[in-house]
């Protein structure tokens, strides 16, 4: 009966958001109510942070945001999913909401460039210092944009001044 | 922490860097301390990211099954199984019993030396050498166990989609017997095995040293453990009782008879207590399977994963299709997006797969269970010293290849 | 020849006769210290060659230090990527000389297999290497027979010259 519930309350509160069901609940969002969307959940006591990160579709020119959340009260799963344009991928952070976000947001951002507005320290975490690129998305070849028969040498400007894999 | 900020006097910045004794894998924490008291500490991984998510896209789904043993690599069969189940979960494929008996056993063994690897050099750190070889003979027994089944000792890659693989080097052709050489070396282990813990729990559960150095450091409350993704020992360790094996069982977990260790004030002594809870109850988890192996095939005989038998490939067309298009092209996943997860020895692992109908996944996401874990630790280790963020370190059991995969 | 006489005479009385590179040679080579630079999963083997069962302490070499400085043998043991090359780099030049270095693993050897953006294919690109250890994860008899291979390595008085008389400069 509690499945039920959830279901229709999600369906009645959030008018805008197109929710469907199939091995956890799924809500489709835009840009401009995912943050309302998310503070609504974590008042439906979604208490466990489970994830956050992103797909690049350029056959839409989108990257695709996802969050997951857990409910240990009524253990339930649930997926939030918000599009924004490739060009311009701005989103309001959740970082006051669920402080697990951080390093969720810092990866984000590092693997696709989804800026979130809000986060107290957005940086790199996974690549080195001074890449420029984000590996995930889908025009970035995965062995990357070094020549693979350069052989570097200590000496080499680049290398001391910590730069020398670009 | 960065160059501008300014420093009163009697303030250091400590690099405890990537090459360290004590980091179990490679990160780097600054701290800004003042005296021997920890102000501010921050936290920078990375060392090892390799690029798992991005490679995927270009494999097969047989070929990804070596790339997620890589991830927490001292217990590999868990991943392995993690994403093994996500697939059968999607897919809807049934698993005969007799095999799934045998991927638990191999599961809590994983896990056992999971939590063996966690205690031993955590303890180390704290000043008492003992356990760590005690644990570590045990482990040596847990790989002759885990080699005899799969091969390897460390990086397996054993079960797949519909169960074990089958041509395994006992089970060439049909037979499916498994040797008494098996039964009798998991009794043997768990005979040693319980002897060792006794003695390791006498020399450190009641030790005066010992609960002074770990009681009341890093102290983690229930609601932050939530709020920041902690799941696993650590989040039972702070006081919920939340086990994914319990609340969404998957692989016949609901056939055994065990219990969830739960501690209650969240700091290192309680996450020691718990695991090393956890180990004898992974160990009735065994003793149960094993006493109550059931009889059957260990590989499901579903056409989309199972290779015919070899008189049909011989005889008949279809069966020749059938092995051709396995062979050449893999499993088929039907299109779609999923997430499962599992209860890995850390906490919940989890596989986000976007499938497009070709052989290789559109987009591999994994959810690591250290990276929740480790991004609350500036927050653990504020107001104490050098020497608890040591003993808080080697406790809340990071693993480089999961956090940065 | 009455000098080769006199020699008989002494051995067998507890005086050891040879040439003091001998001597030197076999000192070293009994008495490694090793220095783990483990990353990932070949660090978890090495630790297990540490451990009792297949005993790294019989070959001399129970001192696993962790400070550079006082260590001779670098074993690289794992992954490295580009983030972690200069730290790589100067902890091998802050070993004093004479050093030799193992790669043990494919991943240190020559990339492994992941051949992705962000994965150094292998070290012997920014360090020079005496010994390959393959296998992913090598078992632990290997990585002590190569331990052994340094130490016939030391025999033999090789020593590989430090990196810059080693290899020219690319082209800039």
């Amino acid at each position: 009966m509690k499945e039920k519930d959830l279901f229709q309350i999600l369906k009645e509160s959030l008018p805008h958001a197109e929710i469907e069901e199939r091995e956890m609940i799924i809500i489709k969002v835009g840009k401009e109510k995912y943050l309302d969307t998310l503070k609504f959940l974590k008042d439906l006591k979604f208490d466990l942070f489970i994830d956050l990160f992103g797909t690049h579709y350029p056959a839409t020119k989108e990257i695709e945001v996802i969050v997951h959340l857990y409910s240990t009260y009524r253990i339930k799963r649930i997926r939030v999913k918000c599009r924004v344009p490739e060009d311009n991928p701005v989103l309001p952070s959740v970082y006051n909401l669920w402080k697990g976000a951080d390093w969720f947001e810092r990866e984000t951002y590092d693997m696709l460039g989804v800026r979130f507005e809000g986060h107290p320290d957005l940086k790199r975490i996974l690549t080195p210092p001074g890449f420029e690129d984000h590996p995930l998305r889908k025009d970035f070849p995965f062995r990357g944009k070094i020549p693979r028969k350069e052989k570097y040498h200590p000496d080499d400007k680049r290398f001391i001044e910590g730069e020398f894999w670009f | 922490m960065s160059s501008g900020s300014e420093m009163k006097e009697g303030r250091m910045i400590i690099n405890i860097g990537p090459s360290h004794p004590s980091t179990h894998g490679a990160f780097r924490m600054i701290t800004e301390i003042e005296g021997e008291v920890i102000i501010n500490c921050e936290v920078e991984i990375g060392y090892v990211h390799r690029g798992v998510e991005k490679f995927a896209e270009n494999l097969k789904y047989r070929q990804i099954l070596p790339l997620t043993d890589r991830l927490n690599y001292v217990s590999a069969i868990m991943n392995n199984i993690g994403y093994v189940t996500a697939l059968e979960r999607y897919m809807k494929i049934d698993v005969p019993k007799k095999a799934q008996y045998i991927r638990v056993i191999l599961n809590e063994l994983s896990r056992i030396s999971d939590h063996l690897t966690c205690i031993g050099p955590n303890v180390v750190d704290i000043g008492a050498l003992t356990p760590f070889w005690y644990f570590f003979r045990e482990r040596e027994r847990i790989y002759e166990i885990i080699e005899m089944w799969t091969g390897a000792r460390l990086t397996t890659s054993y079960p797949w989609v519909g169960g074990l693989w089958r041509d395994h080097p006992w089970i060439g052709g049909f037979k499916e017997e498994i040797p008494a050489e098996f039964e009798k070396k998991v009794r043997g282990f768990l005979k040693t095995m319980k002897s060792a813990i006794d003695d390791v729990e006498g020399l450190l559960t009641g030790n005066r040293i010992f609960i002074e150095r770990t009681k009341g450091i890093g102290v983690m409350p229930a609601e932050k453990a939530l709020e920041y993704g902690w799941t696993g020992p650590c989040l039972r360790a702070s006081g919920v009782a939340w086990d994914l094996r319990k609340v969404e069982p998957y692989m016949c977990y609901e056939d055994f008879d065990f219990e969830v260790p739960v501690g209650e004030n969240g700091d290192t002594y309680d996450r020691y207590l718990v695991r090393m809870e956890e180990i004898r109850q992974s160990m009735r988890i065994v003793e149960q399977a094993i006493d109550g192996l059931p009889e059957g095939p260990l590989m499901t005989s579903d056409p989309r994963v199972c290779f015919p038998p070899k008189k049909e490939v011989y005889s008949t067309i279809e069966g020749l299709i059938r092995q051709f298009e396995l062979v050449m092209y893999d499993i088929q996943v039907p299109e779609g997006e999923f997430y499962y997860a599992v209860e890995a020895a850390n906490g919940e692992l989890g596989f986000y797969i976007v499938s497009d109908g070709t052989g290789k996944p559109y987009r591999f996401r994994i959810r690591p269970p250290c990276f929740a874990i480790y991004q609350a630790f500036p927050y653990l280790v504020k107001g104490l010293k050098i020497a608890d963020l040591i003993a808080v370190l080697g406790s809340i059991n990071i693993i480089a290849g999961e956090l940065d995969r | 020849m009455g000098i080769e006489i006199e020699v008989e005479k002494l051995r067998g009385q507890g005086i050891v006769v040879g040439s003091l590179k001998k001597i030197v040679r076999w000192a070293r080579k009994n008495s490694l210290w090793p220095f783990p630079f483990a990353t990932k999963c070949c660090g978890i083997e090495f630790m297990a060659v540490v451990g009792a069962h297949y005993d790294l302490a019989r070959f001399g070499a129970e001192v696993v230090r962790f400070s550079p400085r006082q260590a001779d043998l670098l074993m690289v043991a794992g992954t490295i990527t580009y983030k972690m090359v200069p730290v790589l780099k100067t902890i091998y030049e802050q070993i004093c000389e004479p050093k030799w270095v193992i790669a043990v693993g494919d991943c240190a050897s020559s990339g492994g297999f992941f051949d992705t953006y962000s994965v150094l294919q292998g070290i012997d690109r920014i360090i020079p290497v005496d010994v390959y250890v393959p296998g992913c994860p090598p078992t632990p008899e290997s990585i002590i027979s190569a331990v052994m291979k340094i130490q016939r390595l030391i025999d033999e008085g090789k020593v590989l010259k430090s990196y810059e008389r080693e290899r020219p400069l690319p082209n800039p």
